[in-house]
């Protein structure tokens, strides 16, 4: 009898580990460690950027000529179903949306009630629309899988893009009614899901379909009403220095609603690692870094005159930036003589293992999300006057952080002319004020992974391309039932062969 | 063979005869029977070897003197005759009928066999250069394929019986002495006796769940009554590589990659035009030669010393092996030591008993062989511009491949060792409780420890190859088990008939744990390179994440046997074995496993005695099932769940819990069904050995880690029972010895064999072998052979712009629209006008068709010469070092070195080629996955040879020896093959099925040259 009922040694079950309120905890830890492989996850590498920068006209792949091809392939609309960072993406959002599922499901049956509870469900069902709303983004409507499947329930097929959004923002309402303010958090849960970032991404949902599907059932007042809630709630407010939005002193700050929080780590693979390759891919090649995604020079001229935020999106060669002269080695390592400079930090330990947290949804975005609410609705006064505390919270910016050689970490005011970004005129009104709100956007969130979207959901993005990449590109698009064209990336490989699900066009 | 007969005439009236027997070695033969024409004995030789026969025989009378273990001599009398001088020589057939072969829970005579056995004796099992047992007996069996995983030292092989039978485990179990392992590195190969490999079902049934694979049984050697006898036995020699991939110097190098640019109209870039140009200039000479540089000759040597002896009561054998190899590859080594000793009592005439317990502790380094970061992988990519050492004593950097320093990856070598300690023992005890009813128990016990450190330095290239913190993995871990056996055997002749029955019960237990701890910050100082010396406080503990680094695991076994035979004619036996496992849950858990199977004697039937050519005949017939617990984990029915999925909250990093493993509650065993014929045969007085087998190997309920759609999360493939395989295949062995004063024996053996999935689960295709930017390029699908190479097909390269241009499709649109000339040209398979993906084909597998071995040996007086040769064919290899030196562009990251051959690539002026031409952009996808990359397998190798020869008898006597043989030998002397990687012996990456016959430029095997003594006292 011993020697055939064996008990596993030290091994944790599901059931075991959510028997407990302080192990299921653990469990909904696990749920963000996933959703931030979209960041990396040691084996492939799928950063946000690479698509809701790279894909757009703001940024083109860099590096050397060859180096990761696969990026190439995705700027150009020529990417095979084998394409890594598309796969990974797929794969590492459908792991985050099991560990959500395993957690709800054990959550829901486990014997213990208590606040506590209620908002683990909420944190997994958040992350959960946040899984899947990128996926959405990126593929379309995908399989819809809301439990953990057994083997037999392995026959899923692709759902529609209307309802993939009906299940994110089901999961994000949830979230809404659940998860407390960010203020209510003990500091050390600081970075969790909170009730206002899942009314961001609601509000994200929201326009990004109302942009794209028919008959969603929404008008910009849900936009407005969402935005309004997190604005009311006076738990954000801008943070003063444009500069140091990206940098550490200002994580998980005033202006933050949703950050993929990371730390410096010592190991550089696998589910242990604690810190991002998000910067070693976008440093400098001549310091630090592998020279990935340059801001393009179309990007530059979309600023006005003095901007600050141009210095604290994009540096060229001789510009101090971290307290480092940054030398470019273009155009042999580098597609357009310039790279992100929301990226540059100063050296962590492990180059592949910064701690640089990665921004998702701030208050600006709330800001003017609202503000192209109001300008739909015709409150044009209101939208402009958030747009134009976005565009004076920009003047008061320093300049980028550790512009004198040696000071990396300082930040050195900045003198601009006195008519720099002016108001915008009151009298802004139908599309030359929507064209007034993405252009602020485009400015204010440059190389945050952002304007791709936006380009989708304004209808803008076709016009951007040209030549054999419009051609690509025109063979990729979901165009039934949308208002605005999506261009998708090919699902992988496996799942189409072995498993027959529906392969978008044009792959 | 017979030597001769020696005769002299003499005077006597009387025609009596006498005379003295002799070995080949002078010494007196005690025993010899002498029989006439009639086979009456007449006979017999006394302690001295003498003889003399009373009888009259008529003239020109038949004698034969019979011996066993000899060669029977005969002998045309002469008239004359009357002292004769007989010398015997010892047996050298393989096939000894009468050889005792240990079946399991008993033994038999090779002659009542009814199974499909093989045996492997102690000299060849001795005869290479190696530590490992079956990496010497790899060509020796047919069908047994033996796979070395590399020529690391200590690196093991991969062992298959008759085929792939499984995916999740096809290694065969060992039985050594009674003792069930699945490891038996803690042999020195100088200690076996004998193995014999129970290939089919009827044979390995007996071991029930655990013979699905086949079952090599090993006996070790003993001690024998007698004085005690010493043996010393070492050899020590030389390894160097057989072969280096000729690689571009830095002028053709240069060539090579401005070609490239130049081709795509694109100026070279300023940060490396600089030093090709030089290079180019013929400035920098030929530049360095990576594989010089971290390959090397090493020194191997071996000494082993055996004790034995005993007398009526108590007989013991003792020994001891040192074993040292240094690596072809600078800094790789091993050292291991063997301890064997054994002892068998007498108690009283009803009880015996013995022990028997080993040791071995070996120290080896590991060989980093990853496709990015390995040494050799490293030293044929990076280019040959870059200095080993710049100017000021640091690490070159190759800069321009992007291939990290191969110099300083082998010197990390240096920090990287596993040190294994074995400890093994039995203790055994028969007792005869009545007239052909014996009892027998076994106690076995063995404990497996491992420590495995790595450290990896600080240093500082430049950006992309360095290491900002030095770190130290440090893994212990454990394994005990035991194992206890009773059973009883019971033996009863009537008349003719022969009846055995055997009946017993079985307990095994597993236990494994582990600790793995990476630190940061370690001391590069030898002494200190100690986690406790780590100055950094952050640890991570289970850093790779193992999912279920411990466990425990268990099997309970009942089992029994009969066998009826009569007049050694007719045979047949019946084996049951019922195995209960703790893998599988309780409804599961329970396995039954029965075979059957019957020999005929064909030879011995009263109508075949005419047929003189013939001299032994037998057919043999066998079904069977056995079950394959290795298949599942040990827990495969739970999900677990696992630590370190880390996140960070509030700036501190929290622990995270995830699912690691995805438990299947319904995993039942994995059974294969098994059917043989076979048929022995042996002509000329047995002087001609024949033996074929024809079998078929059905795997049912298959336990596969089920690939699951990607959207399901599984964090990791269930396995499940679903799928089925197929082996098919004919084994034939043939051997031939003869020869007078000059001996010889010729054997060889070859295996046809055929493998296919013949269904699978979930999903119809299963993608395997993903290889860095090759992507997936093996592949698992229903009635196709497991895995198959799945991928483009080519012909060739476009030599001219209008063969681009009339490479169209029905509309009339261009095939390649990117294609240039010079570059590949895509087989369109599936005709829709376009190169995709759909376009991939199967491009072959790496399951030899047929395997082969070939032994000749031959004495001449006192020398002898063995030659071993060994061979597959029929397989393919995919080469996929190749898309780092056989590349069109710098896709792979940067521009690697070249292999010579893409000299020859197309060009205007060299415009018939079939090797691509250099282009920067690559935009027709010449470095796609295609059967460029995919060739042939076959090879010849000379494994063996040994030329030695024995000191006779007289010196032997003046030194006081009792035998002496020195020899010279070279493993691997030479081998053909049209392969183009280092190795055609390929096994794979990772050592998973699914990358089967994937080569990432492995460890290749050595060229040993040796020299060595056989020594006894």
């Amino acid at each position: 009898k011993k020697v055939l009922d064996k008990t596993p040694l030290a091994t944790q079950t599901e059931e075991s580990l959510y028997s407990d309120s302080s192990q299921a905890i653990l469990g909904v830890n696990a749920i963000y460690d996933a959703a931030s492989w979209d960041e990396t996850n040691g084996i492939g590498a799928n950063l946000e950027w690479m698509f809701g920068d790279l894909l757009s006209n703001d940024a083109e792949k860099g590096s050397t000529l060859n180096d990761f091809s696969a990026l190439t392939a995705l700027k150009n609309w020529s990417s095979d179903p084998g394409n890594n960072p598309a796969r990974d993406a797929y794969a590492d959002m459908y792991q985050t949306i099991y560990r959500a599922n395993v957690a709800i499901q054990n959550l829901n049956n486990a014997s213990w009630n208590s606040d506590l509870k209620t908002r683990l469900i909420g944190e997994a069902r958040f992350l959960r629309g946040y899984a899947y709303f990128y996926l959405l983004r990126l593929f379309g409507g995908v399989p819809l899988v809301t439990s953990p499947l057994s083997v037999s329930e392995m026959n899923v097929q692709r759902s529609t893009f209307a309802q993939t959004a009906a299940l994110i923002e089901s999961d994000l309402k949830f979230a809404d009614s659940t998860l407390p303010l960010k203020s209510q958090y003990a500091s050390s849960d600081i970075g969790r899901a909170t009730k206002g970032a899942a009314e961001g991404y609601l509000a994200r949902v929201i326009m990004y379909q109302l942009g794209t599907v028919n008959g969603s059932g929404h008008t910009w007042q849900d936009v407005y009403n969402y935005t309004s809630s997190i604005i009311s709630s006076n738990e954000y407010s801008l943070y003063d220095n444009y500069a140091a939005l990206t940098q550490e002193v200002s994580e998980n700050g005033s202006e933050s609603l949703f950050e993929i929080q990371f730390s410096e780590s010592n190991a550089t693979w696998g589910a242990v690692k604690v810190g991002t390759e998000n910067n070693v891919y976008q440093n400098n090649r001549n310091t630090w870094g592998w020279g990935f995604n340059n801001p393009t020079t179309n990007l530059k001229s979309e600023f006005e005159t003095n901007d600050p935020r141009l210095a604290c999106t994009m540096y060229g060669s001789g510009d101090t930036i971290v307290g480092i002269r940054q030398i470019i080695d273009y155009p042999n390592a580098n597609f357009t003589g310039y790279l992100n400079a929301k990226a540059a930090i100063i050296q962590p330990a492990q180059v592949k293992e910064s701690g640089q947290n990665i921004r998702k949804i701030r208050y600006a975005d709330i800001l003017l999300m609202q503000a192209e609410a109001d300008a739909h609705l015709g409150n044009n006064a209101d939208a402009i006057s958030k747009i134009n505390s976005v565009r004076a919270r920009a003047r008061k910016s320093t300049r980028p952080m550790g512009t004198l050689i040696g000071a990396a970490s300082a930040f050195q005011a900045n003198i601009i002319p006195s008519n720099t970004l002016p108001d915008i005129s009151s009298s802004l009104s139908g599309d030359a004020l929507l064209s007034a709100i993405w252009h602020e956007r485009r400015v204010e969130f440059g190389m945050e992974a952002l304007h791709f979207w936006d380009l989708i959901r304004t209808g803008n993005y076709l016009s951007t391309l040209s030549g054999s990449v419009l051609t690509n590109c025109n063979t990729h698009l979901l165009q039934d039932a949308t208002i605005n064209p999506v261009p998708v990336l090919p699902i992988p490989l496996t799942e189409v062969q072995a498993y027959n699900l529906t392969q978008n066009p044009g792959y | 063979g017979a030597i001769f007969a020696f005769s002299q005439s003499s005077f006597a009236q009387e025609h009596k005869l006498s005379g003295s027997v002799k070995d080949d070695k002078g010494k007196p033969l005690a025993g010899v029977v002498i029989l006439d024409k009639d086979s009456v004995e007449v006979g017999k030789t006394d302690k001295l070897g003498n003889f003399t026969i009373a009888n009259n025989l008529a003239a020109n009378s038949n004698l034969i003197f019979k011996m066993s273990g000899m060669e029977n001599e005969s002998l045309n009398l002469n008239p004359t005759d009357s002292i004769l001088k007989i010398v015997m020589s010892s047996v050298q057939k393989d096939n000894n009928l009468q050889e005792v072969i240990v079946v399991g829970y008993g033994s038999s005579s090779k002659k009542d066999l009814t199974g499909a056995i093989a045996t492997v004796g102690a000299k060849q099992i001795s005869q290479m250069a190696t530590s490992d047992p079956m990496q010497a007996i790899q060509g020796r069996v047919a069908g047994v394929q033996i796979v070395s995983n590399s020529g690391e030292p200590g690196s093991g092989v991969q062992v298959k019986i008759r085929g792939t039978g499984s995916v999740g485990g096809s290694n065969p179990i060992y039985v050594v002495d009674g003792y069930q392992t699945t490891d038996i590195s803690y042999l020195a190969p100088a200690d076996i006796q004998s193995m014999n490999v129970l290939k089919d079902a009827s044979a390995a049934a007996i071991y029930g769940a655990r013979g699905a694979n086949g079952v090599i049984v090993i006996t070790t050697k003993s001690g024998k009554k007698g004085p005690i006898k010493v043996t010393f036995d070492s050899y020590t020699g030389t390894q160097s590589a057989w072969r280096k991939i000729p690689m571009t110097n830095s002028q053709q190098y240069a060539t090579l990659v401005e070609e490239g640019y130049t081709n795509d109209g694109l100026s070279v870039p300023s940060n490396i035009s600089g030093k090709l140009d030089s290079a180019k200039n013929g400035l920098l000479g030929t530049g360095t030669d990576w594989q010089d540089e971290v390959l090397r000759t090493g020194l191997i040597q071996n000494y082993t010393i055996g004790l034995s002896g005993g007398n009526e009561v108590n007989t013991f054998r003792l020994s001891g092996t040192y074993f040292d190899q240094n690596g072809i590859v600078k800094n790789s080594m091993m050292k291991k030591y063997f301890f064997n000793l054994s002892d068998q009592f007498k108690v009283n005439n009803w009880l015996r008993g013995g022990f028997n317990a080993s040791f071995a502790h070996y120290d080896k380094t590991n060989y980093n062989g990853d496709l990015y970061g390995g040494v050799l992988t490293n030293a044929l990519s990076a280019e040959p511009l870059a200095p080993v050492k710049t100017a000021d004593g640091n690490w070159g950097r190759p800069g321009i491949s992007y291939a990290n320093n191969p110099a300083r990856v082998a010197n990390e070598i240096k920090g990287n060792h596993t040190y294994g300690t074995m400890l093994i023992g039995n203790i055994w005890l028969e007792a005869t409780l009545a007239k052909g009813l014996k009892f027998k128990s076994q106690f076995n016990a063995g404990t497996n420890n491992l420590h495995t450190v790595t450290y990896l330095p600080e240093f500082y290239i430049d950006v992309v190859e360095q290491r900002s913190q030095s770190s130290l993995y440090d893994l212990k871990a454990e394994e005990n088990n035991w194992l206890w056996t009773n059973y009883f055997t019971y033996n009863k002749n009537v008349g003719r008939h022969s009846f055995d029955f055997m009946a017993g019960a079985e307990w095994q237990d597993f236990t494994h744990t582990q600790t793995d701890i990476m630190a940061y910050d370690v001391p590069s100082d030898e002494n200190l390179r100690d986690i406790y010396n780590a100055q950094n406080t952050s640890y991570t503990v289970n850093p790779n994440n193992t999912a279920l680094p411990d466990y425990s695991r268990g099997l309970q076994s009942f089992f029994g046997r009969f066998s009826y035979n009569y007049a050694g004619r007719y045979m047949f036996t019946a084996t049951l074995r019922d195995d209960a496992s703790s893998k599988f849950l309780k409804g599961n858990r329970s396995g039954m496993f029965p075979a059957f199977s019957g020999a005929w004697v064909i030879s011995d039937e009263s109508f075949f005695h005419a047929n003189s050519l013939f001299s032994y005949l037998k057919m043999r017939a066998g079904w069977g099932i056995v079950g394959n617990e290795q298949s599942p984990n040990a827990y495969p029915y739970i999900s677990s769940i696992g630590n370190n999925n880390l996140y960070v909250f509030g700036n501190s990093v929290v622990q995270g819990y995830a699912p690691t493993t995805f438990g299947n509650t319904e995993l039942k065993w994995e059974k294969n069904k098994q059917y043989n014929l076979g048929i022995d045969l042996n002509m000329f007085s047995d002087r001609l050995t024949f033996s074929a087998d024809a079998f078929l190997r059905r795997t049912v309920d298959l336990i596969l880690p089920v690939p699951v759609p990607l959207y399901s999360g599984a964090p990791a493939s269930p396995s499940m029972n679903t799928g089925t395989m197929e082996n098919k295949g004919i084994e034939i062995s043939l051997g031939y010895s003869g020869g007078h004063k000059f001996k010889y024996n010729i054997s060889g053996n070859a295996t046809f064999l055929s493998n296919k999935l013949t269904s699978l689960g979930l999903g119809d295709v299963m993608s395997l072998g993903s290889t860095g930017k090759l992507g997936y390029i093996n592949r698992a699908e229903p009635n196709m052979p497991f895995p198959y190479i799945f991928g483009l097909k080519t012909d060739g390269v476009f030599h001219t712009q209008q063969e681009v241009n009339s490479y169209v499709n029905s509309a009339g649109t261009l095939i390649q629209p990117n294609a240039k000339p010079g570059d590949v040209k895509f087989v369109d398979t599936n005709g829709d006008g376009s190169i995709t993906n759909d376009d991939a084909v199967n491009l072959g597998n790496a399951i030899p068709k047929i395997q082969f071995g070939l032994n000749a040996q031959f004495n001449y007086q006192n020398f002898d010469l063995s030659l071993f040769f060994q061979g597959v064919t029929g397989n393919k290899i995919i080469n996929a070092m190749d898309y780092n030196i056989m590349s069109v562009s710098n896709e792979s990251g940067g521009w690697n070195n070249f292999r010579t051959d893409r000299m020859d690539r197309w060009t205007a002026e060299n415009p018939n080629s079939n090797e691509p031409r250099m282009t920067v952009t690559d935009a027709n996808g010449n470095m796609k996955f295609s059967d460029r990359y995919v060739e042939n397998g076959s090879y010849l190798r000379l494994k063996v040879v040994q030329f030695g020869y024995n000191f006779p008898e007289n010196t032997l006597s003046k030194w006081k020896l009792s035998s002496l043989r020195i020899y010279l030998a070279a493993d691997n002397l030479f081998t053909l093959t049209g392969y183009k990687g280092f190795d055609p012996e390929v096994n794979g990456y990772y050592q998973d099925p699914g990358y089967t016959g994937i080569d990432v430029g492995g460890y290749p095997q050595a060229r040993a040259l040796r020299v060595g003594i056989n020594l006894g006292l």
